[in-house]
């Protein structure tokens, strides 16, 4: 398995109950997997804490046999080489759409810096945009801004908290099928996040449903979508 | 334009950085100067170092003249007299300063009593400065004398109705008497004298009485309390002599019109004696440069440095071979208590204590 | 609870100097309020029955008021300001930042001498028209006066912070509120006071401080307040235990106070909304409203800085030639010298706690922030005391290596040195540079740290490449601010400066306390022209920065 998480359990400090409560899930190299659930179900807290910006309470997280954390061991999310692209993106403000991009490439040379931030700006089709700055962007353009600016370090496993919710509902077909091209073409293994159905069946090869911190059920989009098992499941997919 | 903001944020840390350098070597520096002049003050004994709370600029010309004459410089901390005799005693045997010079005897007394200060024996001292105006030990002696007086409204008050500080709590006075707030020390002290002259009782009933008469609530400095007679805001007002001094020399024209308009009277002539109080320096108990010191100590008390000394602040000098000002001259001779000023800190807190109760502000 | 993985997460170099750094503050003052445990003697009851409820009663009083004054027209004015184009608006701006350049105590001294009997005002009428007023009508000698002064010359420290926020705050929700229809007024009400709470809040708490800290103001005005009863307690009646009792009891009320704050703002924290900023465009005003909107900053300008400067302007020409000498260059190099270092000092020292308090998941760190609070709301002569008390035993400690260098060395090398004195600055000044670089961290919010992160970026790393550029204004605020508090600083430099160590606050206290008021004119202006310049200074590097 690339990713193993067992038994990771987690509360936020101000919290009374369990955000989440013993999660375990596997996913193969190569493979997307989607996290649904509603607001408060606890899947952004997966990403945080498998993106090392939270500690779990209890549970073990391996990245390609690699142990990222467990009751001695952590990680600081600046070792794991874990690409994240933020829910409203978190371009910084003070950076051209190069700068933003090359800032997670330091260990590179200049030349390579240049080379790869070509290569990820052709990925994401924002070839003439490199000098602009974020707020000079739309919303769909900054979104692959933030997707190429994760992939740009390859990191091994790439998260996405809700990638569309920011995004004008009438493009959103079109950029699943972007995103979709783009995860193909590189070949990563994917963690995204969202509470739509249809970003799911669009994208992922693994659909997760979770509820107050518990998975409810797990398979791949055809299934789970099509046979929902339980009362719960059918009404939040509606 | 990104590129600018850039470089002045970074020459802001570069600022920062050498600021902190040089910071620190001034720091160094000064804590250099000072052990050079400790080094110095073991081999050819230079310096002496002063904590006072007086802060006239006339002042230093004497320190200069010091410096002048016998070759050791004055190093000054000035503050007030209460926190500079906290730090004194924090210090303690490690103290650098070597004299304490404060502007009231209650503060000497309080040095004395927390043990900062040491006997000194100077003939020259003695012979200076009368016995009433140094403490009993010769743990500290007063350089300058000040009266705290009754002024009055030429327009509105016969001088021949007043007496005594006694008298201010008569009826008459109601709503007439103004003065300050009882936090002032100068208030306190004279409140102690009558403690120690009256006793407690009548020391209370005293301010119990005043506090009755007041023109208003206690507010604003000596000045303000002069000034207020003047706009009619009450009839009398006790105060230092020197803030009529400072008055009469006023940069304001109108304040030295105010100080034109108010009588000067010189209560308890024909009792006990009109308030007074000094400014005064003892020898701290751990002076590293006592031998400066007690020169410098004999140098203020010289008809020479005692002249300027009380000028600076319109006093009257405590060496009375030394003539007062012709200001002062002109207010005519009077007859001070006659209590020795140890009193007055010795019952400075019961003052303080009694001015809480009676609600004097 | 300890457990490896989160000593992990929380070691880092952040963490290690904000421990030492907060551990070297508590250390002294610990030693201080020790003495709360001791038995209370029996001056204690004579405090209690005599200054304690009266004293407390005029605290509350001028807190009160002045926290409502000093809302009133701080939040108003940044409103007008950020929202609203006017003439002269873009002076307002940082024209209103001024009056903070002036002391208080000076402020007191000033208006006093400027309308009592000997004033201008009066003796024009007395001398021109022979007019002779009711004292009472010109009297600001008064509870009603010290709300004055406070209001108008601490005000600054509302308007500042609840504008920089009004001005970052994402434009979307004031025009949001202006699509739906709302009169800029119910927006102003219903929209930017809620979101703005947090700023508010803590503009005023330092308002709050300021006043219960304040001896000057109270002292000369005879108003008894609680700081009159520590001074009186343990400099008139020399009962130091009393007086630290005192003390702590009043960084207790601030503690509830502060607690209470916290407890009224929630959980909720307003950082942006999201990642795109943009700046509000202003509207014209026209007419009437135009003229009121510029009558009103410019009254308040005129009492919180015009008319004091005039006056001290008028009384330094009487008397300038009399005290102006050499020395007055070496007692500004002096001032400027102290408070570029220590407020240098103070915002390193400020930024390194508030981002470890911000990235810190542990438990020591919500302590921190209250720690640095209590600094500013120790009383000054204590913070003093304990400073000297704390160096003198260091000195002692430290008295083998003096040796060592030079052989005949006294024994208080540091404490007899500006180090000492950059020490108590610190404590007592740390409170203004971390609230300022705190709310600056609090706006960016923690997304782009973390982006920054998953980056493979460290805490080190990313602080200078991401935060220090996104905060860097609220850095050059907190400088600033407490740089010109520390210009004005009175009870601990008077105390713990080395010998012959003179600034230009110390010399305006010199000749104020000597009741020599016009003579301290001088100095005092100095003070003002020098934080006049820097907070232009500051302003044009932020005007540069928004376009």
């Amino acid at each position: 398995m690339f990713v193993e998480i067992r038994g990771l359990s987690f509360k936020y400090k101000n919290s009374k109950e369990e955000t989440l409560k013993n999660f375990n899930l596997n996913i193969k190299k190569g493979e997307t997997v989607s996290i649904l659930g509603e607001s408060g179900s606890g899947k952004s807290t997966i990403l945080r804490l498998i993106s090392g910006l939270e500690i779990p309470n209890s549970g073990i997280i391996k990245i390609n046999n690699r142990l990222i954390v467990n009751d001695n061991t952590f990680v600081l999310p600046e070792k794991r080489e874990i690409g994240m692209v933020f829910q409203d993106y978190a371009l910084f403000p003070h950076m051209t759409v190069a700068q933003n991009i090359k800032f997670g490439l330091k260990k590179l040379s200049k030349k390579e810096k240049s080379k790869r931030l070509k290569e990820v700006l052709e990925l994401v089709s924002l070839e003439k945009f490199e000098e602009r700055y974020p707020y000079e962007l739309s919303g769909g353009q900054q979104q692959r801004v933030a997707l190429a600016r994760a992939l740009a370090p390859k990191p091994s496993l790439l998260l996405l908290d809700e990638p569309f919710s920011n995004l004008d509902a009438t493009l959103q077909s079109k950029i699943r099928r972007e995103l979709k091209k783009i995860l193909n073409h590189t070949g990563i293994t994917s963690i995204f996040v969202t509470h739509d159905k249809e970003d799911s069946r669009a994208i992922a090869d693994k659909v997760v449903i979770l509820k107050d911190g518990k998975i409810i059920q797990t398979g791949c989009p055809k299934n789970v979508l099509d046979n929902p098992l339980s009362g719960y499941v059918t009404e939040m997919l509606g | 334009m990104k590129r600018k903001l850039s470089v002045v944020s970074l020459s802001f840390v570069l600022i920062l950085l050498i600021a902190t350098l040089a910071g620190c070597s001034t720091g160094q520096e000064k804590t250099a100067n000072i052990q050079e002049e400790a080094l110095n003050s073991k081999k050819e004994n230079q310096v002496v170092n002063l904590y006072t709370d007086r802060h006239y600029d006339t002042d230093e010309k004497l320190y200069e003249l010091f410096t002048e004459e016998t070759g050791i410089k004055v190093n000054v901390v000035k503050g007030k007299s209460d926190e500079l005799i906290e730090r004194l005693a924090r210090e303690g045997k490690d103290t650098e300063a070597d004299l304490l010079i404060t502007a009231d005897a209650g503060r000497l007394h309080r040095a004395k009593t927390k043990d900062l200060l040491q006997p000194v024996t100077s003939n020259t001292l003695t012979n200076n400065i009368p016995t009433n105006l140094r403490d009993k030990d010769n743990e500290w002696f007063g350089l300058t004398v000040r009266g705290r007086i009754i002024v009055y409204s030429k327009d509105r008050v016969d001088p021949s109705e007043l007496s005594t500080y006694e008298d201010l709590v008569n009826p008459k006075w109601k709503g007439k008497i103004l003065v300050r707030s009882s936090s002032n020390i100068y208030n306190q002290s004279l409140l102690a004298s009558f403690i120690a002259i009256d006793g407690e009782e009548k020391a209370k009933q005293w301010a119990k009485g005043i506090v009755e008469n007041m023109a208003r609530d206690p507010q604003g400095n000596d000045r303000a309390q002069a000034t207020a007679v003047v706009a009619g805001e009450g009839d009398i007002a006790i105060m230092n002599t020197y803030y009529i001094g400072k008055m009469l020399n006023s940069s304001n024209p109108e304040e030295v019109k105010v100080a034109k308009n108010v009588g000067i009277f010189f209560p308890n002539q024909d009792t006990t004696g009109t308030h007074i109080n000094v400014s005064g320096v003892g020898l701290t108990k751990y002076a590293k440069n006592k031998e400066n010191a007690i020169k410098f100590m004999e140098f203020l008390s010289s008809p020479k440095a005692q002249e300027q000394f009380a000028q600076a602040n319109y006093e009257y000098p405590a060496n009375p071979s030394v003539e007062p000002s012709d200001l002062l001259k002109s207010w005519g001779e009077f007859k001070p208590q006659n209590i020795n000023l140890s009193k007055l800190g010795e019952f400075n807190q019961k003052a303080v204590e009694i001015f809480n109760e009676v609600g004097w502000k | 609870m300890l457990r490896i993985r989160d000593l992990k997460f929380n070691f880092n170099i952040w963490s290690v100097l904000s421990f030492i750094f907060i551990s070297l503050i508590v250390l002294p003052n610990l030693n201080i309020l020790i003495n709360i445990l001791n038995h209370p003697n029996e001056n204690w009851n004579h405090i209690k029955e005599y200054l304690l409820k009266d004293y407390i009663f005029n605290s509350v009083i001028l807190v009160i008021f002045t926290g409502i004054f000093t809302i009133l027209i701080g939040v108003s004015l940044s409103w007008i300001i950020s929202v609203y184009d006017f003439p002269f608006r873009r002076f307002f701006k940082w024209g209103l930042v001024l009056p903070l350049a002036i002391p208080p105590y000076i402020a007191a001294y000033t208006y006093n001498g400027l309308l009592n009997y000997t004033g201008v005002i009066q003796s024009f009428l007395r001398n021109n028209f022979h007019i002779r007023v009711n004292q009472k009508y010109f009297d600001v000698m008064s509870a009603q006066g010290a709300v004055f002064i406070f209001t108008m010359f601490l005000f600054p420290y509302v308007y500042i912070i609840t504008k920089s926020f009004f001005e970052k705050q994402s434009a979307s929700l004031i025009e949001n509120g202006r699509v739906l229809g709302r009169s800029s007024l119910e927006i102003f009400l219903y929209v930017a006071l809620p979101i703005s709470r947090t700023a508010i809040v803590g503009g005023v708490s330092l308002v709050i401080l300021e006043v219960l800290n304040d001896y000057g103001v109270v002292k000369y005005f005879g108003i008894p307040t609680f700081s009159t009863a520590i001074f009186k307690t343990w400099f008139a009646m020399g009962d130091i235990d009393s007086a630290i009792r005192l003390s702590a009891s009043l960084m207790f009320m601030i503690f509830c106070i502060l607690t209470l704050e916290k407890f009224l703002r929630g959980r909720k924290q307003f950082s942006y909304t999201t990642s795109k900023v943009r700046p509000i465009s202003r509207i014209e005003l026209k007419g009437s409203k135009k003229i009121l909107a510029f009558t009103f900053c410019f009254s308040i300008f005129s009492l919180g800085f015009i008319i004091p400067t005039l006056q001290l302007i008028h009384w330094s020409l009487l008397t300038y030639r009399k005290i102006l000498n050499t020395k007055f260059l070496t007692m500004i190099s002096n001032s400027l010298i102290i408070a570029l270092l220590s407020s240098g000092i103070i915002i390193i020292l400020a930024v390194i706690i508030a981002n470890n308090c911000r990235i810190s998941k542990g438990p020591l760190s919500k302590i921190y922030s209250k720690i640095i609070v209590m600094g500013y709301s120790i009383p000054g002569a204590v913070i003093a005391i304990a400073v000297i008390v704390f160096f003198v035993a260091l000195d002692n400690k430290l008295y083998w290596l003096y040796r060592m260098i030079n052989d005949t060395s006294s024994k208080l090398v540091l404490s007899t040195s500006i180090v000492m004195l950059i020490f108590a600055y610190v404590i007592r000044f740390l409170a203004i540079g971390y609230n300022s670089i705190e709310s600056g961290f609090e706006k960016v919010g923690k997304k782009f740290f973390e982006a920054s992160r998953t980056l493979g970026m460290n805490i080190t790393e990313t602080f200078f490449k991401v935060d220090f550029k996104m905060i860097r204004h609220a850095i050059l605020g907190g400088f600033l601010l407490v740089f010109v508090d520390i210009l004005k600083e009175l009870p601990l430099t008077l105390i713990l400066r080395p010998f012959n160590f003179n600034t230009l606050a110390t010399k305006s206290f010199e000749y104020a306390n000597d009741e020599m008021i016009h003579e301290a004119a001088v100095s005092s202006l100095i003070i003002i022209i020098i934080s006049v310049i820097l907070i232009y200074f500051f302003y044009k590097i932020g005007d540069k920065e928004a376009t």
